[in-house]
């Protein structure tokens, strides 16, 4: 985020394209709430009328997949009623000419009937977004990145903020709200295929060889190329490129699109290691599981949405047998060969991250202690940190300046036909999270939403299938077929049904698509095909959805039994 | 002195933190887990309802075994362990504000094994589970928890909701130094 | 009764709270005043710890290395030694037929914190000699 969250509230407007806070995160929706209260405008654009769309100022209901038609006619609107502003198009960006000619022909008129949005309304929104005083943000969300032309429309949201002056000024500019509590902190450590931490390129020789001395290897020895997305794992195993697959506390069998065909791949690897603190579908499958310490057992930083670190301490001691994760992978290393020998995270953090990535250098643990935070850039130890990036018009790019890229808009991979004649769109769930290992095994969590979850369904929709609310249904597509019951809902458009990724019985991910864009290799989760169905027998229907997740469930415990075996010694192999 | 809870819907998030609050302070208290409030959602209007605690309160009136009362404070509350189940109450309630759970022999919520008996769509009224005693619950604005606030309304993440309080006595603190 | 210090486990808002421990049992968190949640959780962050009890109510914790001999057998549980001994033997088999670049290996955005993903990084390009590591940002 170019923006910190606290100063989303002191903003003129907030412009929510594709980004539901109330659900993803409460604690940002709160901002929303406080910023409309401080007299922000407040515009959504989204095919669902989201919670934020109730307090809108405008309310834009966008067709689905129709994002990149959106916003080239937003930029085009935006520059035809001269909202631009040509000084700092002149002075900080490059490519408005060659840009222009791609936008040129999304007039509103012209794309009304892609976006089903009016001029009128298109026009209304640019002004209301343009004009705002002191500032604008963009907030997205997996409504942007989850599409076919997901890099497509962050280029295009980019230049909107750019043309508009809308950036490089406080409390303005881009949110695309993280969704996991440290995905950006783990993109920042370089948990990513392209960068070190820092995002400092692998491809860069200087950086290499940095690395290498700091790691006490010869340079050579570290890749110079980029490596594989986790997200094409299934396909690369399928090829026959990757044979191995250490998988770190993630759950794909739950949280990956087509997983039941990602089961069969996982099924062809000659290793497949879980390291997870609980067993889940995937760790179930696995050839070994190695037990870590969960959160609350162990300490570190983590990386919030607006690139703030924050520690954690420890509440409980290791339970069992569980170790640290870094313990675990830093043993593993040295029996491989390569010793890495640390005894602390604050010596990890030390030697890893802040010596290595200068942006970092002022993020100590003694800031952080106790309620203490660093926001990187935070470049030296009396740094107070950025909370807004881009200050003065001064962009990461080699020359300093923003690169304005149009592309032109494409349909979705999958779109509806007589037998799939809905569209299955992914969304989240406030009181669940991720694949629900941990918010799962809460009580009070499942108190409030269990299996086997939801479909959210129009009205109309429902009604020409018979159904009614909290009727169980079945939903399917070319992928597979589920059960799952009926939220039949006025707030959300007809010809759409929205579910949520963590159920494992009501399990949309069986019926997602596997189609993943070339450049991010992020899965187009957010537009397949489906038909929804009534199942004739509702007392039937509850009892299988019940014996088909105790199954699963006993299946689980089962796969951990031999936990309450002691081992019998192995001969070392 | 009476008091209620009431909600701004331009704050509400409908994000559910009302409800999971509620829970968790009953449970502490070793009432039903069962949220007291349920959330209303359409294009128009978004808010947490729960118990207006009526002047004229029906639900009073229907109990067969006097399990409901009137509090000094005008706050209508459910005895859990003097309730028999037998739904007159809810019938009788014009906001829906009370609901039924109970504590099924195989245990709490999550690891029961049972047999699904009824269909989900029927009438919360209409739903039943074997071995099963089902009491009223409803809001009893948290006269249990040790803080005497509503739980709902300490942890709303936006302060839509809120505690009214009128004849204030002094011997009860005002919702901001209850906060 | 203890409190400790933690960021909320969820999503990416970054709340800070307590969590609060009674004889080794978590029985529930408090908000603090972090730069982020100003003393505000949601019902993840305030209801979102029990977990950590091992209620079992939809999966158990694993607390002990388990793996399966041959491919497709039962699991065992066994030691570390063993556990780490048979990872490491059959990584640098298939590094040494395939090649580094047909290992993949992941880091993790949820509750392992920044350092592990720091160490697994580089344990996969120091120690195995690949770029094959990624996170889980795209789902």
């Amino acid at each position: 985020m170019s923006v910190s969250v606290p100063g989303l509230e002191n903003a003129g407007c907030l412009m929510l394209f594709g980004y539901n806070p109330n659900a993803s995160h409460p604690i940002v929706a709160r901002r929303v709430v406080k910023a409309k209260e401080k007299g922000a405008k407040i515009i959504v654009a989204d095919p669902r009328y989201i919670e934020t769309a109730r307090i809108a100022d405008l309310y834009l209901p966008l067709n689905n997949g129709s994002n990149v038609a959106f916003l080239n006619t937003f930029a085009n609107v935006i520059v035809n009623e001269g909202l631009h502003d040509k000084q700092f198009i002149d002075e900080h960006t490059v490519g408005f000419d060659e840009w222009w000619k791609t936008i040129e022909s999304y007039t509103p008129d012209r794309t009304e009937s892609i976006t089903g949005i009016s001029p009128r309304l298109m026009k209304e929104a640019a002004r209301m977004y343009a004009h705002a005083q002191p500032s604008s943000v963009l907030c997205w969300g997996m409504g942007v990145t989850q599409q076919k032309q997901n890099v497509e429309s962050i280029h295009t949201l980019a230049a909107i903020a750019c043309i508009t002056h809308q950036i490089a000024k406080p409390n303005s500019g881009l949110a695309p709200v993280r969704g996991q509590n440290n995905v950006q902190g783990s993109c920042d450590m370089g948990a990513l295929p392209n960068v070190f931490p820092g995002y400092q390129k692998v491809t860069d020789a200087a950086h290499r060889q940095k690395f290498a001395e700091a790691w006490g290897v010869p340079t050579e020895k570290l890749s110079d190329h980029e490596g594989y997305k986790v997200s094409n794992v299934g396909h690369l195993i399928e090829e026959g490129r990757i044979r191995a697959f250490y998988n770190f506390g993630e759950d794909p069998l739950q949280t990956e699109p087509d997983t039941r065909k990602l089961a069969q791949q996982l099924a062809a690897l000659e290793i497949f290691v879980c390291q997870d603190i609980f067993m889940t579908q995937t760790t179930a499958v696995a050839d070994v599981v190695l037990p870590a310490t969960s959160w609350g057992e162990h300490e570190g930083t983590f990386g919030a949405c607006d690139r703030t670190f924050q520690r954690f301490d420890a509440a409980l001691p290791p339970k069992g047998e569980c170790r640290h994760d870094w313990e675990i992978i830093a043993d593993l290393s040295t029996r491989m060969g390569h010793p890495i020998t640390y005894k602390s995270t604050r010596e990890i953090w030390d030697n890893e991250l802040r010596a290595l990535w200068p942006a970092a250098f002022g993020a100590t643990y003694e800031k952080m202690a106790g309620l203490g935070h660093a926001q990187w850039p935070i470049p030296t130890l009396d740094h107070p940190g950025t909370p807004d990036l881009f200050l003065g018009g001064k962009f990461t790019t080699p020359d300093g300046k923003a690169h304005l890229i149009a592309h032109e808009y494409k349909l979705p991979t999958e779109t509806p036909d007589t037998k799939y004649p809905l569209i299955l769109c992914t969304v989240r769930e406030v009181g669940h999270y991720s694949c629900r290992s941990m918010t799962g095994n809460c009580t009070t969590l499942s108190l409030l939403a269990e299996e086997p979850g939801f479909v959210h369904i129009n009205a109309l929709d429902a009604e020409a299938r018979g159904i009614k609310q909290d009727d169980l249904v079945w939903v399917y597509s070319r992928r597979g077929k589920i059960i799952t019951r009926a939220e039949v809902d006025d707030r959300i458009n007809v010809g759409t049904v929205y579910m949520t990724y963590q159920w494992w019985i009501g399990k949309c991910n069986d019926l997602t698509i596997h189609a993943v864009d070339k450049r991010s290799a992020t899965p187009e989760d957010k537009h397949s095909a489906c038909q929804v169905e009534l199942v004739d027998d509702q007392l039937w229907a509850e009892q299988h959805a019940h014996e088909i997740y105790m199954n699963l469930k006993a299946r689980m415990t089962q796969e951990s039994a031999p936990q309450q075996i002691a081992p019998h010694q192995r001969g070392d192999r | 002195m009476s008091r209620h809870i009431e909600i701004e819907p331009s704050r509400c998030i409908a994000c559910g933190t009302c409800q999971a609050a509620c829970s968790l302070g009953h449970r502490r208290a070793g009432l039903q887990a069962q949220p007291r409030l349920s959330l209303y959602q359409s294009r128009e209007v978004v808010a947490s309802l729960t118990c207006h605690h009526c002047a004229g309160a029906p639900c009073l009136r229907m109990c067969p075994v006097d399990a409901i009362t009137r509090d000094l404070d005008e706050c209508i509350r459910v005895d859990e362990k003097r309730c028999i189940g037998c739904k007159l109450c809810s019938l009788a309630c014009p906001y829906g504000a009370i609901d039924f759970s109970g504590t099924p022999i195989s245990g709490v919520a999550g690891i029961e094994y049972h047999t699904p008996t009824f269909v989900a769509a029927a009438d919360p009224v209409l739903r039943w589970k074997i071995g099963v005693y089902s009491r009223a619950v409803k809001c009893d604005q948290c006269v249990s928890d040790p803080s005497g606030k509503p739980q709902c309304v300490t942890y709303c993440v936006t302060k839509a909701l809120r505690l009214v309080e009128t004849q204030q006595t002094p011997d009860v603190p005002t919702a901001e130094e209850g906060a | 009764m203890e409190k400790h210090m933690a960021v909320c486990p969820y999503c990416g808002s970054g709340c800070k709270l307590n969590i609060l421990v009674q004889d080794g049992i978590v029985v529930g968190t408090e908000p603090l005043q972090g730069i982020t949640n100003e003393g505000e959780l949601c019902l993840k962050g305030l209801s979102g710890y029990d977990f950590l009890n091992d209620t079992k109510i939809l999966t158990p914790r694993v607390y002990h290395p388990q793996l399966r001999p041959v491919k497709g057998a039962p699991f065992e549980r066994v030691t570390w030694d063993n556990a780490l001994n048979f990872v490491a033997e059959k990584l640098l088999a298939v590094k040494e037929k395939f090649g580094p670049d047909a290992i993949m290996l992941t880091g993790s955005s949820r509750g392992a914190g920044n350092e592990a993903n720091l160490v697994m990084q580089r344990f996969a390009r120091a120690c195995i000699g690949t770029n094959n590591i990624d996170n889980c940002a795209r789902t």
